[in-house]
């Protein structure tokens, strides 16, 4: 199967948008704020981004810490009511006060949200936390559940995140989506599991594909070759022209010929142009995806608000990334080297999704 | 070419205003009457590797099972002053059934002066 030709009303798109997007990075304005405020985590998965496990080797960031830089940098510069924070981990339910984090930066007039895999996520916890503010949650959910149990290490975890998703569907208005991480044991399955997800009421889905960073480098079995990655992009894009369930693949990188057909919009990767993250150490850095050694202050030493100002020029300025594969590549101009979380820590391109797909 | 001009051209090539840019904030201005509407430019927000949705939604919690108004829910006040306490499930049911054995014994009193007639 041959990957999709970027034509010409693509190209003419993407030129115009090129120019759109530059204004984004000029303009510079935070817009997501992450904070990973845990690496520990109640399950060990195989293809985890940050290594996560229960005894992780760095204590939580205490709250308090975090709040003091919502109030001296953040809160000053910002309208609070335009910043989405996103509570990250680890898993973040594993924090006995995430329900006092999330009451203090509704005080402060701050959307919230957070990423989970559902394992501890009763009706009564998710009650508290839309009582803390809680507006918008996105679940882990792999496939059937020989696939998400053997990707988790755990026989509940599938049973516990497709309860955690009834919870939360019970409850009109908040945002949510159900995010799956296809590997190629769910790829013949595909169909079947879309269908599935339709028959328990799930509206809204998102799809990724596993990158060569943390465990999940280490594991060649769950990642996708050319040919089941294009078949993934041509079933997405027949997915959502059935309407039948909101479809997105994340983030991850420039797809050619599927720019805004397997995603709402074109591509762009945001770290440190309208997203921070503020790491579980104190680091201050792009989205939290973004594994490599690219944190440009930390919170304990630096102001973040200056940082975000004045230091993000790796993020917001891609020309550094015109090395290698990248540097002869006539659609640079449109990818601007990838996603950042697809930089090892030199810099180098670990995986472009675009070649993938030629 | 302003941002405005490339939104309007991405939109004559068949791109959707959220391929290329957020909403549009739309506030009204308050020094012209109410009259002008200023338009200020969004950035796209794209949905994040490790992201969630963002929320627009004004959040309901379902009601739970037997969690319908009680008997010690506060007090009515009316119009005269006087208050009233609202009436638990069972007391409201007794009143419509009350109401009810009223209105079948009116009926059935109806039918016994029309048939003596």
């Amino acid at each position: 199967m041959k990957g999709k030709r970027l034509g010409l009303r693509k190209y003419i798109g993407l030129k115009l948008f090129k120019g759109i997007y530059d204004g984004v990075v000029e303009r510079h304005r935070l817009r997501t704020l992450f904070w990973e405020c845990t690496l520990r985590c109640n399950l060990r998965c195989r293809h985890c981004g940050s290594d996560c496990r229960m005894d992780a080797s760095e204590g939580d960031m205490p709250l308090e810490d975090f709040l003091a830089v919502l109030d001296k940098e953040v809160t000053p510069n910002v309208n609070p009511a335009d910043v989405l924070l996103i509570f990250s981990g680890g898993e973040v339910l594993v924090r006995r006060d995430l329900e006092e984090a999330g009451r203090e930066v509704m005080r402060r007039g701050y959307k919230w949200g957070m990423v989970t895999n559902g394992m501890s996520l009763t009706r009564e916890r998710l009650h508290a936390l839309l009582d803390a503010g809680l507006r918008s949650v996105s679940v882990s959910f792999d496939g059937f559940e020989d696939i998400h149990n053997h990707i988790r290490q755990s026989g509940e975890s599938f049973e516990r995140a497709r309860k955690a998703i009834s919870y939360i569907r019970e409850v009109e208005g908040l945002a949510y989506d159900v995010i799956t991480c296809v590997t190629p044991a769910l790829m013949p399955r595909l169909r079947e599991w879309k269908e599935f997800l339709i028959s328990e009421g799930i509206a809204h889905w998102r799809i990724f594909s596993v990158f060569p960073a943390g465990r999940a480098k280490r594991d060649e079995s769950l990642h996708l070759d050319a040919e089941n990655f294009r078949a993934l992009m041509e079933f997405i894009r027949q997915t959502r022209s059935e309407g039948r369930i909101e479809l997105n693949y994340a983030c991850e990188g420039f797809l050619g010929g599927y720019e805004t057909e397997v995603r709402d919009h074109f591509y762009m990767c945001n770290a440190g142009v309208t997203v921070a993250s503020i790491r579980v150490n104190g680091d201050i850095s792009g989205c939290t995806s973004v594994r490599g050694n690219y944190a440009q202050g930390n919170i304990y030493r630096d102001s973040f608000w200056d940082v975000w100002q004045n230091r993000f020029d790796k993020f917001r300025n891609r020309e550094w990334t015109r090395t290698d594969e990248c540097a002869d590549c006539k659609v640079w101009e449109f990818c601007r080297g990838g996603g950042m979380h697809l930089r090892d820590d030199e810099g180098r391109l670990m995986y472009c999704h675009y070649k993938m797909l030629k | 070419m302003n941002t405005k001009w490339k939104i309007a051209l991405l939109a004559l090539l068949g791109f959707s205003a959220t391929a290329c840019c957020g909403t549009k904030k739309v506030t009204k201005s308050e020094d012209k009457k109410g009259q002008d509407i200023v338009s200020e430019e969004e950035d796209p927000r794209v949905m994040l590797m490790y992201g969630v949705p963002f929320p627009d939604g004004q959040v309901v919690r379902p009601v739970e099972e037997g969690a319908t108004q009680s008997a010690d829910a506060e007090a009515v006040r009316f119009p005269d002053g006087s208050l009233v306490k609202p009436l638990s499930n069972e007391e409201a049911m007794a009143i419509v059934e009350e109401i009810k054995a009223e209105e079948a014994a009116k009926e059935a009193a109806k039918e016994s002066a029309a048939t003596e007639e």
